[in-house]
């Protein structure tokens, strides 16, 4: 997982160390998934998500489909 | 053009095998056992976050069950001294996305976690850098010019912590 400049130049790269299945996440998408997957993370009743949970916020940031799928 | 992840250099200092930092540590996602965590691992789990928070670096926790809990439920990674290298979004290495906010410093293992961190902490404004890109977070909204790319599908995540 890794920032890049452009969407090229990450398919560049992917191209390039053989790795063409990647998907890109816009940084709207990314801000969204961070907020909602670790927003909690520091609350004192903090408590584990099931899989099922965090399939959801995958969903809710337009992350869907195959290579988006945790189980 | 980036041809290696920097974390491929941490790996390979590490010891540990191909596709694992500390020779076996997993990514952080799916959080297996997690519900059932005991009090005393829910309690090393707010020590270190707090740690994390307050400092940008893990305590110093010896090896005991409940540290052992803690990496089976995927709640932290060890490197391979059994130290606290990752506790989600957290990092103690800096390989991955630097968090700056005023004279503060955090670390992540990369953008997703350096946004996840400012989430976490509920920082306004902050900076993200990852891989020589800064991305600003002023008064809560995100401004950059970048994409994030994720190589390995999210079902295969936990499978090898250095390239996902």
């Amino acid at each position: 997982m890794m920032l890049f400049r452009s969407e090229e130049e990450a398919l560049r790269w992917s191209r390039s160390v053989a790795r063409p299945d990647g998907a890109i996440v816009a940084l709207d998408q990314l801000e969204r998934l961070a907020r909602a997957w670790y927003g909690d993370r520091l609350d004192p009743g903090w408590q584990a998500r099931p899989t099922a949970r965090s399939q959801e916020i995958l969903a809710a940031a337009g992350l869907t489909g195959p290579f988006w799928s945790l189980t | 053009m980036r041809d290696e992840h920097p974390l491929d250099r941490e790996r390979e200092q590490a010891g540990g095998t191909p596709g694992t930092v500390g020779g076996g540590a997993s990514r952080w996602l799916h959080q297996a056992g997690a519900a059932s965590m005991n009090a005393a691992e829910l309690a090393l789990r707010r020590r270190i976050f707090e740690s994390f928070a307050a400092t940008g670096a893990p305590p110093s926790v010896p090896d005991g069950p409940a540290l052992r809990g803690l990496q089976a439920a995927h709640v932290v990674v060890l490197g391979p001294d059994r130290e606290i290298l990752m506790a989600h979004p957290f990092a103690a290495h800096h390989a991955g996305a630097r968090v700056d906010c005023g004279d503060r410093t955090w670390w992540g293992n990369c953008a997703w976690d350096g946004l996840g961190i400012v989430a976490a902490l509920g920082l306004p404004d902050a900076r993200v850098s990852s891989h020589g890109i800064a991305l600003e977070v002023a008064r809560g909204a995100l401004n950059g010019d970048a994409v994030f790319h994720v190589s390995v599908p999210a079902r295969r995540w936990w499978e090898d912590i250095a390239f996902t």
